[in-house]
Parts: C-alpha cells; sequence; structure tokens
C-alpha cells in the first residue's frame, strides 16, 4: 500500500501537535498508532521523518522505539549589539 | 526550597488518612503492592500519592501506565481538580505510557529513559500501573518474577518508593503471588455490597515492612479533591477505651513491650498456635504471672494438661498453684473428670457428661458466687480459655454461637481472657470469627527452625513485627527477639 | 448629600458638643445651612430658639433673613441682628463635601450698659407683635458682657464651627466615600464580568462622585482621530458621536499627552468651545486621562466639572481613585473585544491554528511555528525564529537545524536589519542567499502595531521556495495573529491585575488596620520569594490572592473569572483558618500553605509570640518561613542602623557575601565554608552531617574549628557575624 505524500504530510502534522501537545510523553510507534487511531506503517514512516529533522527524538529500534518530543533550541536572552 | 527532613526516611503518601494507618507513612525505599478490583480506585489512590508528594513535599513522581490512554488520566483527574499537565511542567511528574517490553528494555539499560527520566525530574515516587501485565511478559510459563523481581531492585536502586498497582481478582484463590514477597507491603482496596443500598470501600494494609500499622478494614471515600481514608470506627474506640486501661504483665518482657504494657485489663486476647510451636512457656508466664499479682484464675484444662502438671509448670516460674488453692483464687474446668489432690477438689467443676445447656448453667452457677465475693474484694479475675477443648467436646456450633458472647460478657465484667487455639486446625471460617470476636492476637508459629511470635491484632491497632522467640535459661524461659 | 453627611449618629455628637458649648458660654446656640435650616436641635441656654422654633413662619423667616446677610463669612464673627445692639455670633464651616457652608448661630450678647436702651429701643421698634415679644423676652433674659468676653465667646463658637467641621468631615469619610467606593467598585465589576456597556458604569460614576457633572470617552477611531463614544452627566447628550482631532480643543491636546490633563476656570478659553458648542454650556474645569494597553493609545477619558468645587485632599484621592477604576474597566473591555474579534477571524482556520491558539504562550507558538514550517518543507534543513523580549530590549530565538552560535548572530542581524530599522513598516517576505550560497526565506512577525519577530526557513532550491512560499506565508501569518492573541491575553492579565490592585486600594481605604496587615503580607511574600522561599511567579499568585483576601465576597465573586486560581487558593486558605486547633487529616497545597502562613505572621504584632504550627501547615515549610522571619528582623534591624536600603536589600545574597568576607577574613577551609553556609541556614549538626556526608562527631569538630577562627562561641554568634559582614 502506497500512502501519497500528501497523506504522510497530513499525519506529520498530526503528530508533531500532538507531541507539542504532549511534550512530555513518551510513545513507540504502536502506542501512538492506538492514540491516534492510525496505521502503524504510515506512522513509522513519519516518526522516522520526524527524527531525521530532529523534531522528535529516537531511543531504541525497530518495535522497541521511543519517539519523545525534542525541544528546539531555545535562547531568549539575545543581547543586540 | 522547602527543606526536606534529613535523616527521616518515612515517605509521607499525603493522601489524608492514610499515613495514620501506615504509621506516619513508608520507609523510603520500598516497594508497595496496591490491589483491588477494577473501580476501586487504585488509579486515583496512585495519582494522589504523586501528586501529594509534588504538592506537599516537593517530590517529584512517574507514573507509568500500560493500559489507560494518558488523555483519560488527565480527564479523570481533572474531576478532582489536579491538573496533571502544571505538574508536568514543572518537572513534578511524568506520566509514561509504553508497552511493559519496551518499558522493561529501557529500564534494564544504562542510561535508558527511566533512568533519564528520574534524573531529569529528580524523581522520588513511582507508581506502575498495573504489574498485572508483566505476567504475560515471559511467556507461557513464566509469571513474569523475574521481571517483577527486576522492577523492584531497580526501585531500590534509585531508593524509590513505588507503588505496585495489581489487579485484585487474579490473585483471588491462588496460592499467595510471589510479588507478595518481593514487596514490602500490601495494601487492598475492596468494594463490598453493603446494606443492599449501600456500597462500602475499604482499604486494609495487609502488610508492611519496617513501619508499624493500624490494622483493620478502614473505610475509604471518594471526595471532591481525591480519595480519603477514614480510619475504622473500632480503631477509634479501642484507641479511647485503651487509654487509661492497666496493662497485665505477661511476666515477659519483650512480649510486654510490643503489647505496650501486657494484656489490656478485661480484654480477651487469642493465642493462636500451631501445632509444632511451644506455647506453654508463654502461657504459664502469664498465669504465672497473674497468680503471683494476686488474682483469681480460672483454667481450663485440657485433655493434654492436669492439674498436676499444671502446678509443677507453675512451679517452674515460682508459683504455687496449691497455696492458690487455699486462698480459692484457682478454680478449673475440667472435661475428663479427672482424680485429684484433696486441696483441688472442691475448686474443680467437673463438666464431663453434659449437655452444652447444662455444662453452661453449671460453670456460670459453680463460678458465680466466687466471682461476687472476690470482686467485691478487689480482686481481678483471668480466665485461661482452651479453645481446643471446647470446640472438641462442645462442637463448632456451641463455639460459634456463645463465644462472642461470652467474651463480650467477659469484657463487661472486667475480665481478662486468654484464648489458646490452633487457627489452622479451627479452620478458615472459623477461625476468622474467632479472631474477630476477640480484641487481640498473638500468633506463634514455627517455620524451618525457628518459633516465631507476632501481635497480629490488638485493641490499640498495632500490628508488631514478628519476633523470633528465643529459649533461655532462666525464667520466663523464654524472650523475643 | 446634605442630609447624607448629617447622619444620625454624626447629628448626635454635633447636638452633644453644641450643648457643652451652650452650657459653658450660657448663650443660645443653633446651626443651620445657608437658608436657615435647623441641622441639629437648637441648645438653649435660655429659651430664644426654642421660642423661635415655636413661633409662626414669619418670625423665624425674618430671623434667618437676618442671619442670611451674613452669608459669605468666612471667619466667625459678632453680628448685630434685627437692632443694632442685639448681637448674635456666627461661625461659618465648610461641608465635608465642600459644596455648602453652614454656619453656628450663637446668641445673645448685650455689650455692658445697654440692656435698659435696648429695651426701648425693642418697645419703638415696628415689629409686629409676636416678634417683639420674643426680641423683647431675648433682651430682658440677656446677660450683659464685656467686649472682651464677647471676644473669648467669639473664639469659642469658632472653635465648635471647626469642631462640628471636623467631625462631619470624618464621618463623612467613614460613610460617603467608603460606600460609593464599594457601590462603584461592585458596578463595575459586575459590569466587567457580563461585559455589559461602559454607560452603566458611567451613570454610577456620576452618581457617586462630587466633582464631575459629566462623564465621557473618546475613542480612538484611527491615528490621530477620535470620536466621543459614550458620554453620561446632565448635558452630555450632544457630546454623543462628537469627532475630533489630535489638538483640537482641550480634549485634542489631551489625546497627545502621555498623562492625565487637568484644566480649570476655563470658561472663557476658546478650547473650550469645541464642548460648549456640543450643549454643554459654561462649564468650569475639565480633566482627562489616557486610556491604554500596554503601549497601544485606546482613547480618552474625560470629567467636567461644571462648577468650582472646593478640593478635599481625601476627595481627590477618591476621584482619582474613581476614575482610574473607569478607566482601567474601559481599557480591559477594549482588550477582551480585540480577542473575541481575533478568535472569530481564526474561528475557520484548520485543526493547526486552535492547537496554536490553546496554547497561548509566546514559547510554545514559536516551537510551533518552527516545527511546523519544517514539517512544510520538501527538503527540510533549519527553521528559526526570532522575537522581540517583553521589555524589548533583547530578542528571542528557537531553531532546529541550525549551530547555536550561528541562530544568535543570524538573530542580531535580524534584530538591527528588520526589528530595530524599521518596526513600524511590515515588510514582506522575502528570499536571500547567504554567504554560503544557503538560501534562506524570511516572514515578518507583526503583531500590535509593529513587526516583532520574524520566521526564516532555509531552502534547497528556488524552485522550492516556489512551492512553499504561499503555505509558509499563511504559517507566519497565523502565527503573528496567534501572537497578538497572546499578548492582548497577556495584557489582559495585566488589566487585570492593575485592575485589582485599585480595588484593593480601595478597599483598604477607610480600614487603615486591616490595611496594614495586609500591605504587609504582600511585602512579606516579596522579601519571601526573594529569599528564596517561592519562585517570583508563585509570590506573585499569592500577593494576589491576599489582595483579593481584602475585597468583600461580593467583589471576589465578580472577579472570579479573572482569578480563578488565586481564589481557590484563597478559599482552601479560608477552610485553613476555619480548621485551626482542629485535629484530623488535612491536605491542602503548598500555595494555600505558603498564603496561610503569611497571613498569619502578617497579622502578628511585633511583640506576639507566636504559635509553633499551624493547623494543615507543613512544619517544614512553617519553620522555614520563620526562619525567614527571624533572618528579616535581623537585616532590618542592622539594616536601619546603617542607613536604610531596605529597598534593594537581598538576605540571600547578603549570606553569601557575608560567608565570603568571613572565608576570607579568618581563613576558613572550604569545608568549614560549606558547615558555616549550613549553619546559617539554620540547620541541624545531624543535617549537616546527612547533606556533607560526615559524621555528626566531624561536624561537631569542624564547628569549633569555626568558632575558634571566628572568635565567636555559639551558632547564634556565628550566624550573627555572617550578618553583619554580609550588610556592611
Amino acid at each position: 500500500m502506497t500512502i501519497s505524500d500528501q497523506e504522510l504530510l497530513k499525519l506529520q502534522m498530526e503528530c508533531t501537535m500532538f507531541f507539542e501537545n504532549n511534550p512530555y510523553a513518551y510513545e513507540t510507534a504502536k502506542g501512538l498508532a492506538k492514540k491516534l487511531g492510525r496505521g502503524i506503517e504510515p506512522l513509522q514512516i513519519v516518526l522516522n521523518r520526524l527524527a531525521a529533522i530532529s523534531i522528535l527524538d529516537k531511543r531504541g529500534e525497530g518495535n522497541m522505539a521511543i519517539y519523545s518530543y525534542k525541544t528546539p533550541y531555545t535562547q531568549s536572552e539575545v543581547e543586540i549589539h | 526550597m522547602q527543606e526536606t527532613g534529613l535523616g527521616q526516611d518515612i515517605v509521607h503518601t499525603g493522601v489524608p488518612g492514610l499515613d495514620v494507618l501506615l504509621g506516619g507513612g513508608v520507609p523510603r525505599g520500598t516497594t508497595i503492592i496496591l490491589e483491588g478490583n477494577p473501580g476501586t480506585g487504585k488509579t486515583t489512590l496512585g495519582i494522589q500519592y504523586l501528586l501529594e508528594g509534588a504538592r506537599q513535599y516537593g517530590e517529584a513522581g512517574i507514573y507509568i501506565t500500560f493500559e489507560e490512554l494518558p488523555e483519560q488520566i488527565y480527564r479523570d483527574m481533572a474531576g478532582f481538580g489536579w491538573d496533571l499537565r502544571e505538574l508536568e511542567r514543572q518537572n513534578k511528574l511524568r506520566i509514561i505510557c509504553l508497552e511493559p517490553d519496551v518499558l522493561l528494555d529501557q529500564m534494564m539499560r544504562t542510561d535508558g529513559l527511566f533512568e533519564q527520566l528520574i534524573r531529569e525530574i529528580d524523581c522520588k515516587r513511582v507508581v506502575i500501573d498495573s504489574i498485572s501485565l508483566f505476567r504475560k511478559l515471559g511467556g507461557l510459563e513464566t509469571d513474569g518474577r523475574e521481571q517483577i523481581y527486576s522492577i523492584r531492585n531497580i526501585m531500590r536502586k534509585f531508593d524509590l518508593t513505588a507503588f505496585f498497582l495489581r489487579e485484585y481478582g487474579e490473585t483471588e484463590g491462588r496460592s499467595t503471588p510471589f510479588e507478595n514477597y518481593v514487596c514490602d507491603g500490601i495494601i487492598r482496596l475492596s468494594l463490598r455490597e453493603h446494606l443492599e443500598k449501600y456500597r462500602k470501600r475499604t482499604i486494609e494494609i495487609l502488610k508492611m515492612r519496617g513501619t508499624c500499622i493500624v490494622e483493620g478494614e478502614h473505610h475509604y471515600r471518594f471526595m471532591n479533591d481525591g480519595i480519603c481514608i477514614l480510619p475504622a470506627l473500632s480503631m477509634v474506640e479501642d484507641k479511647i477505651l485503651n487509654d487509661g486501661v492497666d496493662r497485665l504483665s505477661t511476666g515477659i518482657e519483650s512480649l510486654d513491650e510490643i503489647l505496650i504494657g501486657g494484656l489490656p485489663h478485661g480484654s480477651a486476647f487469642m493465642l493462636d498456635s500451631n501445632s509444632k510451636a511451644n506455647y506453654n512457656y508463654l502461657m504459664n508466664s502469664i498465669h504465672a504471672e497473674r497468680l503471683r499479682q494476686g488474682d483469681c484464675v480460672l483454667f481450663m484444662l485440657s485433655g493434654l494438661s492436669s492439674i498436676d502438671t499444671l502446678e509443677q509448670t507453675l512451679a517452674l516460674f515460682d508459683v504455687s498453684l496449691k497455696e492458690a488453692a487455699a486462698e480459692e483464687r484457682v478454680f478449673f474446668i475440667d472435661h475428663y473428670h479427672r482424680k485429684v489432690a484433696p486441696e483441688y477438689e472442691k475448686l474443680v467443676i467437673y463438666v464431663d457428661r453434659l449437655s452444652n445447656e447444662e455444662y453452661q448453667k453449671k460453670v456460670y452457677e459453680a463460678i458465680n458466687p466466687h466471682f461476687r465475693e472476690t470482686m467485691v474484694q478487689g480482686k481481678r479475675w483471668f480466665i485461661h480459655y482452651d479453645l481446643n477443648t471446647i470446640i472438641s467436646e462442645r462442637g463448632r456450633e456451641f463455639v460459634k454461637r456463645n463465644f462472642a458472647d461470652e467474651m463480650a460478657r467477659c469484657r463487661a465484667a472486667g475480665i481478662t481472657v486468654l484464648c489458646q487455639s490452633n487457627f489452622t486446625e479451627i479452620g478458615l471460617e472459623t477461625s476468622s470469627f474467632l479472631e474477630r470476636a476477640s480484641n487481640g492476637v498473638i500468633r506463634t508459629w514455627v517455620d524451618g527452625s525457628y518459633q516465631y511470635l507476632q501481635i497480629t491484632k490488638s485493641p490499640g491497632g498495632r500490628m508488631s513485627a514478628p519476633h523470633i522467640v528465643d529459649n533461655i535459661r532462666d525464667r520466663p524461659y523464654v524472650r523475643l527477639i | 448629600m446634605i442630609e447624607k453627611s448629617w447622619a444620625m449618629d454624626v447629628k448626635k455628637t454635633v447636638e452633644e458638643i453644641q450643648h457643652t458649648y451652650a452650657e459653658f458660654t450660657r448663650l443660645s446656640i443653633l446651626i443651620v445651612d445657608g437658608e436657615g435650616r435647623p441641622l441639629v436641635k437648637p441648645s438653649s441656654y435660655h429659651p430664644f430658639f426654642q421660642k423661635l422654633t415655636e413661633t409662626n413662619g414669619e418670625t423665624r423667616e425674618r430671623f434667618w433673613q437676618e442671619v442670611s446677610h451674613y452669608a459669605g463669612l468666612t471667619r466667625p464673627a459678632i453680628c448685630d441682628l434685627w437692632l443694632p445692639g442685639v448681637k448674635f455670633i456666627i461661625a461659618p464651616f465648610k461641608s465635608p463635601a465642600g459644596d455648602a457652608v453652614y454656619y453656628v448661630v450663637a446668641g445673645v450678647l448685650i455689650e455692658s450698659g445697654t440692656k435698659e436702651m435696648l429695651e426701648e429701643e425693642v418697645g419703638r421698634a415696628g415689629l409686629y407683635d409676636e416678634g417683639r415679644k420674643l426680641l423683647l423676652d431675648l433682651v430682658l433674659e440677656a446677660e450683659e458682657l464685656s467686649g472682651e468676653e464677647a471676644e473669648v465667646w467669639r473664639e469659642k463658637v469658632g472653635k465648635l464651627a471647626e469642631t462640628a467641621e471636623r467631625i462631619l468631615r470624618s464621618a463623612y469619610r467613614e460613610t460617603y466615600v467608603r460606600k460609593r467606593l464599594v457601590e462603584l467598585r461592585g458596578v463595575l465589576a459586575t459590569s466587567r464580568r457580563e461585559r455589559s456597556s461602559v454607560e452603566k458604569a458611567f451613570e454610577q460614576f456620576i452618581n457617586v462622585s462630587g466633582g464631575a457633572d459629566i462623564i465621557g470617552y473618546a475613542e480612538k477611531t484611527g491615528p490621530g482621530e477620535y470620536r466621543i463614544g459614550r458620554a453620561a452627566g446632565e448635558g452630555a447628550e450632544g457630546l454623543q458621536d462628537a469627532e475630533f482631532r489630535e489638538g483640537e480643543g482641550f480634549l485634542g491636546q489631551a489625546a497627545l499627552s502621555d498623562g492625565p490633563m487637568q484644566w480649570t476656570d476655563i470658561q472663557r478659553d476658546p478650547r473650550s468651545l469645541f464642548l460648549k458648542q456640543r450643549g454643554i454650556g459654561d462649564f468650569y474645569g475639565l480633566r482627562c486621562f489616557p486610556v491604554r494597553v500596554g503601549g497601544d493609545q485606546l482613547g480618552i477619558l474625560f470629567i467636567i466639572g461644571k462648577r468650582k468645587v472646593q478640593v478635599d485632599p481625601l476627595l481627590r484621592d477618591f476621584e482619582d481613585l474613581l476614575i482610574a477604576l473607569v478607566s482601567e474597566y474601559i481599557a480591559s473591555g477594549a482588550v477582551e473585544a480585540r480577542m473575541e474579534r481575533q478568535i472569530q477571524r481564526l474561528r475557520p482556520l484548520m485543526e493547526v491554528t486552535r492547537f496554536m491558539i490553546s496554547a497561548q504562550n509566546t514559547q510554545r507558538i514559536m516551537f510551533m511555528l518552527v516545527d511546523m514550517s519544517l514539517s512544510l518543507v520538501w527538503n527540510p534543513s533549519s527553521a528559526i525564529i526570532v522575537h522581540e523580549s517583553s521589555n524589548g530590549q533583547k530578542v528571542q530565538i528557537v531553531s532546529r537545524g541550525i549551530a547555536n552560535d550561528f541562530a544568535e548572530q543570524y538573530a542580531r542581524d535580524v534584530a538591527k536589519r528588520i526589528l530595530r530599522e524599521n518596526p513600524a513598516q511590515a515588510p514582506g517576505f522575502e528570499l536571500s542567499q547567504t554567504e554560503e550560497g544557503q538560501l534562506i526565506i524570511e516572514y515578518p512577525i507583526v503583531y500590535a502595531g509593529k513587526t516583532r519577530g520574524v520566521l526564516a526557513v532555509s531552502l534547497s532550491s528556488e524552485q522550492e521556495a516556489e512551492e512553499c512560499r504561499e503555505v509558509l506565508l499563511a504559517l507566519a501569518t497565523m502565527g503573528s495573529i496567534i501572537l497578538q492573541s497572546v499578548h492582548d491575553q497577556q495584557q489582559l492579565g495585566l488589566q487585570n491585575e492593575r485592575f485589582l490592585r485599585l480595588m484593593y486600594t480601595s478597599a483598604k481605604m477607610g480600614t487603615a488596620d486591616q490595611g496594614k496587615n495586609s500591605d504587609l503580607s504582600l511585602r512579606l511574600l516579596d522579601e519571601y520569594a526573594r529569599y528564596g522561599g517561592t519562585t517570583p511567579e508563585e509570590a506573585a499568585l499569592l500577593q494576589r490572592a491576599s489582595m483579593l483576601s481584602v475585597l468583600d465576597d461580593a467583589a471576589r465573586r465578580e472577579l472570579h473569572e479573572a482569578f480563578a486560581n488565586e481564589l481557590v487558593v484563597l478559599k482552601e486558605h479560608q477552610t485553613m483558618v476555619d480548621s485551626e486547633g482542629k485535629t484530623g487529616n488535612f491536605s491542602y497545597s503548598r500555595p494555600a500553605q505558603l498564603l496561610r502562613t503569611a497571613l498569619y505572621f502578617a497579622s502578628l504584632d511585633e511583640e506576639t509570640a507566636g504559635r509553633l504550627h499551624l493547623t494543615g501547615v507543613s512544619p517544614e515549610l512553617f519553620n522555614h518561613f520563620r526562619k525567614f522571619m527571624a533572618v528579616r528582623h535581623t537585616v532590618q534591624s542592622e539594616v536601619v542602623l546603617s542607613d536604610g536600603a531596605t529597598a534593594s536589600f537581598n538576605p540571600a545574597e547578603a549570606e553569601e557575601r557575608g560567608i565570603d568576607a568571613i572565608v576570607k577574613e579568618f581563613g576558613l577551609s572550604k569545608r568549614e565554608k560549606e558547615v558555616l553556609e549550613l549553619v546559617v541556614r539554620a540547620s541541624s549538626n545531624k543535617d549537616i552531617a546527612a547533606k556533607l556526608f560526615i559524621s555528626e562527631h566531624t561536624v561537631k569538630n569542624h564547628l569549633t574549628n569555626i568558632f575558634n577562627k571566628m572568635s565567636v562561641s555559639d551558632r547564634a554568634q556565628a550566624i550573627a557575624r555572617v550578618f553583619n559582614r554580609g550588610i556592611g
């Protein structure tokens, strides 16, 4: 089964939102699939993509991999010289 | 910057009422099983334990769940006015929802997720909901023993005080689940139909290492802001009744200590021993001490103990039964019509070949005049009640019908009673009934090469830790270690 | 209003004093208003006033006509009434609101040696029967007084007038001001909650205000343009919808000013023409107050007084407070309306938007913008958002996929290039290329009137830029709108807080004692936060709860929405107070425990030895606070000795300074320093042992060494010395 890029993008947004909303959540693809009500396979693609662009942290491999939100680099006190 | 009491290694659960039952809290680093049927509030209590830790004591906690979606927990707990997300933002709480195998995998790794989280929020408390799922982990032939054991050890390693939630139904009727030995305490939540309309929620602490607990079933309620435990009425009553009550020394210093001074005057205690255990020294020490103090004692003679043997054993405690007989301070109930020395004759109530009604009447009529007379003189009465004999001679039904009544009458008259019984032989049903009818239970049993003694019930609700019964050369020949 | 300032108990008090003076001077005394109406019962030494009140109307009328000749007196004077030689003392005094003059009339005085002559005069005077008889009696009964004696009586009666004025004024403070404030607060709070019209608030304002006849609000409709949206008061109808520009007339001038403006005696000033022409007619004074949210001017609140009014300082405070309340009310209403509009605008947008709105936190929105833009780009590599910090002096950044130092350098560049140079002019999005050849697309984040940030995403090719720029623009625009709503939310929070402060200040008026305690609790919470006991946020919440505790129930209920959390804490606090001393199991949140402790300590007199624990407050927390109180006292008294620079004083810092100084001075080892630090924080030997992983015995050894080196004999002296060094 192939999934259109469009759908993947939508799913990616959904995942991003999920993790932004639950910044302390730790999820496996299986667990997240249950929560979002989505298929595991596309979810795995999306989760890995999000991990690749360092929005998510990934621990472990395969079915045992755990994904969690990676806080972006923030600096709130940049002096303007 | 709230200061935590250093050197103080008790973790206050913070759940209203629970710490009272736990004698202040649970020792840090222990693992406690919290069991109950679905709907008894295990999750609520578990979350409350973490929440109060964060709110009152500034201790962070992790809630690990395998079953529920965290969203469900957030929503449910919002009903109690608990904002768990806010606690997460404050780094006081994490709710982790992972499959058991994945969690375990991470837990076993050095610097795995679990370890990282503990460091990240300086976690002190953990709740795992529930350990029942671990059973399925190791495959069919195991019961998840290894996994749970590992997790328990991980908790201990990080000095985490953990609650393991467990479905109650699944262990019912089976042999004691292994985790009961692995963990340091068991708290049970129950929900029972009560008076048709009400459902009674009770909490009971079945076991707790390293802390004095208040035993018995206590009610708990769901309040607007979580669970609140109401200590059992009996506990309150006992507490009131206990204050200012004389304590009758058992003659064994270490036993008096765990009884907080001795047997309360006017209480009914059960001495439960299995057949291997030697309870004779214990009992005779108590009897000797009564006689030494000038009390009146009514002995129920068993098939094994005649007046002669009694006289001999008491002599070991430097108490003369004959002298007491001369003062008319000792009486005997004999079911076997044995010959006695003349000085005892009029003090023995022969109850052989009597129906139950006749038996009761005879004992009552024989004792009553003495009782009244001596009470006027201000003497205390003590009854040694051999339940084993009564059950074999009078039958189980007789005991069930009359025992509670008799004990109540004795209590009312200020008579202290020590019943000797063997719960294992009597059977679970009757013995639990007997236990309820008594104010206290002293259990002694042999396990391996040691004999143990434990106060499993007392009017103040205190349970003692099990002690080893050690034989010594001098009076009272036993001590507790 | 006259009746109100002469409330029953005030009347009684004045009467009593009047009687005392009458006894003393053997004069008949009566206090009347400007039209001769008696305000209290007469005190008759001889029954003149009594009789006068019993006469027919005409006689009384004539007497008061005589008195009224002297209207406008400013000092007590001896005046002839009816006949030259029949003298009365008339002493004027002002009503507390300054809007009326009352008179003490005392008489009758007859100069020595004139009695016989006056008897004849009365007989000769063309008076009708009743009047003559009365006057005759008066003269006959009067004692003759020397000029000096009369002068003494004049002074005395003057004193009576002063006293009456003072009594009235203090009663006025008690009842008039407070009651009205409560009323107005109630109305404002209610209408705030119900978002009902400003008219109601205005109406109420006119009712309770002494000096204002008209109140109005001119809303800014465009750059430099204003329109009077609402006005209330007599003759205000014509003002409705009147428009003016900046600089035009008084209102136009007020629009150019940052602060309140006030003009008086302007009947002939041409600038008043604008208002006069709209049906106001002549007026005496005008006060204008800018209404603003953050830096935005929303409009001008103005108050017109038609007549000149005597201004009592208390009343001026009162009016200022009223005006401030009304202007805060208008400002918060405006913010709420604006937010409502934004939410309406966003509603049709996607899931993402709703999610972003719900965040209501600048940083989280920045996270989302960065993450979403990375998700939207084909070949994502990096994204960064640069946003000005709340004070505008620095910038904050959120980035992914960029080296940290590069991110900061870029942020500075953006700050100079866009945020500083031309913030008012909103640029469109821009595609640019870095020196390394990296394509970057930048979108401005514009809200609250200027460019406040930039979202930048790196792209792999021009083609990709072409593909993505629209969707990224949509994202940036959405971000702008949502950040605006967060900004407004924050402004609303500030507005709410200011509103609460005003309510609090007004509730304190007239109840000095309560105010003292609550002021102290606010200070304690502030200091406790600096001491390290709470976070600043926690302290702020507790301060708000503490202020709410002074308000009455009704006011608190009305503020429920804006201060829900604070009220929860306050309610919990009340439960704690109620259960004080009771036994049982209590579980209270830390904020409630803190509030209970702080309010409790604030309520203690310096001398009172306080409780050793409070029901429901954990002993740890309580003891920590107690230590803080002890340190605070030490510090305060020390500071008083050494020239009160309390404001910037920080006990924790002083502690640190003190320890450093001691370490240097007495050559303490590293371990000794650690031990001393713990001693100063009031740790026991056992605590210290546990914290440093050493035995108690070792702790004792260290202590002995420390004490020896410092040449002190015990902990208390050691602590005192640390503080001394810290302060010095």
